[in-house]
């Protein structure tokens, strides 16, 4: 209810009243229970506070006279006020009021504020310290995997050189040498690929993000031509069902997070042509859709749908992590096993969410949630 | 047609063993007659243009990864300086990364390229930059104030 926020918003001290109604009308409907109130704000942003309620206690007060009547006669030029002229005892009983709260009780609240604030505070230094400690741990990790990454691309490079100047070069080369200086070959360029998996999972953890009302549309556009190359060798038809809602995101990593999930779809595909939807379903769509992560209703939620391999429920969390393939590395073209993982980076960076839902044999569906596009 | 000159002598700014062999293997397979110099690092390069840098032409090529100040340091400080700063720097480096590239660039390398895995890719990479700028691009032909 407004007005209660309203009265709750106002109270940034520690507030006794033992005529509640008096103070916040709609309390009037529940005097019997709540007639007196002594409240304790927490937090005024949060409007968090602690109350203390008392019931009415109805009393019986003596006055000298009725104070309702108004003490006036009629005169030739309207009322006009007279001196009373009775003198009995008028008694009338106070309703909507409660005992008064004791000082002691009021002192002992606003103890507990102070002490409870103090709590408070020390707990958000810990926390600010532990936030700095972990932003700072996170800086280390991005840092160190793309070094680490460079560092070992160095010697990863001479090494390809001299298997391949061995292979090239070596006539009296056995056929068993030869396939395993091939096999060194590809194992170098196998590591050269999980780098520069590595080395782009960390600038996406890194980079700074540019929000901007984007056109999804056209996003997805440039997206479905950028994975072509994929359609070329295993025909598929990519459909858009209708036009998406703008969101405020940024354009770059988004388009890489549909240019992932289109990719998983058309490559991960057994069936004769493939076919993927790519779609949204506005909050109120979203009804029945119990089994999410998120709270349905929320958010416009966005879709990859494919008729593909679909994945088994076990391996729900292993899809996310990297460099974790569900098939032989043969299978399905190879990868490195890190587009997921980044659709997970950058939809966190994002603050969304992405899950998905799938039958094997029959197909996938992946979810994901950006924040809307303010004025959309 | 070129004007008629001395073909630029090259220099090159690399620590990796197997790297600088690549550079004189595409020197060799091309024909180019240049024969390489090489320095370890963008100190050794700063330390020789100020020593032994008499005149052009020349082109570097340097990587960025080398020990002591590294290349992106040393690309900065040859640009900053007016006796140097004419001479083309290609950038040869194993990082992709835009802020490499970018800060490259804005300190006035002549052109960035990315290593790659591949010998046969990295060798044809090499051979051609090495065409290009020996055999085709004009060199400067300004001549250094005296060390």
């Amino acid at each position: 209810m407004a007005g209660q926020d309203d009265f709750a918003q106002r109270i940034d001290a520690v507030l006794a009243t033992d005529e509640l109604p008096r103070r916040f009308a709609p309390a009037a409907a529940y005097a019997d229970v709540a007639s007196g109130l002594l409240v304790m704000p927490l937090a005024r942003k949060s409007r968090a506070l602690i109350m203390w309620f008392r019931p009415e206690f109805i009393s019986l007060v003596s006055w000298g006279g009725n104070p309702h009547d108004k003490p006036t006669v009629a005169g030739p030029n309207g009322p006009r006020l007279t001196p009373r002229r009775s003198f009995e005892l008028f008694t009338e009983s106070v309703r909507q009021r409660a005992l008064a709260w004791t000082p002691a009780q009021i002192a002992a609240v606003s103890k507990l504020r102070v002490l409870l604030m103090e709590l408070v505070v020390s707990r958000a230094d810990q926390l600010a310290e532990l936030n700095y400690q972990l932003a700072q741990s996170n800086e280390e990790l991005d840092a160190f995997a793309y070094v680490a990454s460079h560092d070992l691309k160095e010697p990863l490079r001479g090494i390809h050189k001299y298997a391949h100047q061995l292979l090239d070069k070596s006539d009296g080369l056995s056929e068993k040498n030869r396939l395993q200086l091939e096999g060194l070959l590809r194992m170098t360029l196998r590591m050269d690929d999980l780098l520069d998996s590595l080395l782009h999972f960390s600038r996406v953890g890194r980079v700074m993000l540019e929000f901007e009302s984007v056109d999804l549309d056209a996003v997805v556009a440039e997206a479905i031509e950028m994975v072509d190359a994929r359609r070329a060798e295993r025909p598929t038809e990519i459909v858009v069902e209708r036009p998406l809602p703008p969101a405020l995101c940024d354009r770059v990593r988004v388009r890489e997070i549909f240019v992932n999930l289109l990719s998983n779809a058309i490559k991960y595909n057994d069936k004769p042509v493939g076919r993927v939807r790519v779609g949204h379903l506005d909050p109120d769509q979203q009804a029945g859709f119990d089994d999410w992560p998120v709270k349905p209703g929320e958010n416009t939620v966005y879709f990859v749908a494919d008729n593909g391999i679909g994945i088994q429920a076990r391996h729900a969390e292993e899809v996310f992590k990297m460099f974790k393939r569900l098939n032989a590395r043969h299978e399905f073209g190879g990868g490195s096993g890190a587009g997921l993982t980044i659709v997970r980076k950058l939809v966190d960076r994002h603050s969304g969410a992405v899950w998905f839902s799938s039958v094997p044999g029959e197909g996938s569906t992946f979810y994901f949630t950006l924040a809307a596009a303010s004025g959309a | 047609m070129l004007p008629p000159g001395p073909t630029p002598s090259l220099l090159v700014v690399e620590d990796s063993d197997e790297d600088f062999e690549t550079v004189e293997e595409a020197v060799r397979s091309a024909g180019l007659g240049a024969s390489p110099h090489r320095l370890m690092s963008g100190d050794a390069l700063l330390q020789w243009l100020d020593t032994t840098f008499v005149h052009h032409p020349m082109i570097v090529l340097m990587d960025l990864n080398t020990p002591g100040i590294d290349g992106r340091e040393a690309l900065r400080e040859l640009k900053a300086d007016r006796r140097w700063r004419s001479i083309p720097v290609i950038v040869m480096s194993t990082s992709a990364n835009p802020r490499d590239v970018e800060a490259c660039y804005a300190a006035g390398a002549n052109a960035y390229h990315v290593k790659p895995l591949r010998y046969v890719d990295h060798l044809t990479l090499v051979t051609g930059v090495l065409k290009y700028w020996l055999q085709q691009v004009v060199p400067s032909t300004l001549t250094a104030a005296t060390p």
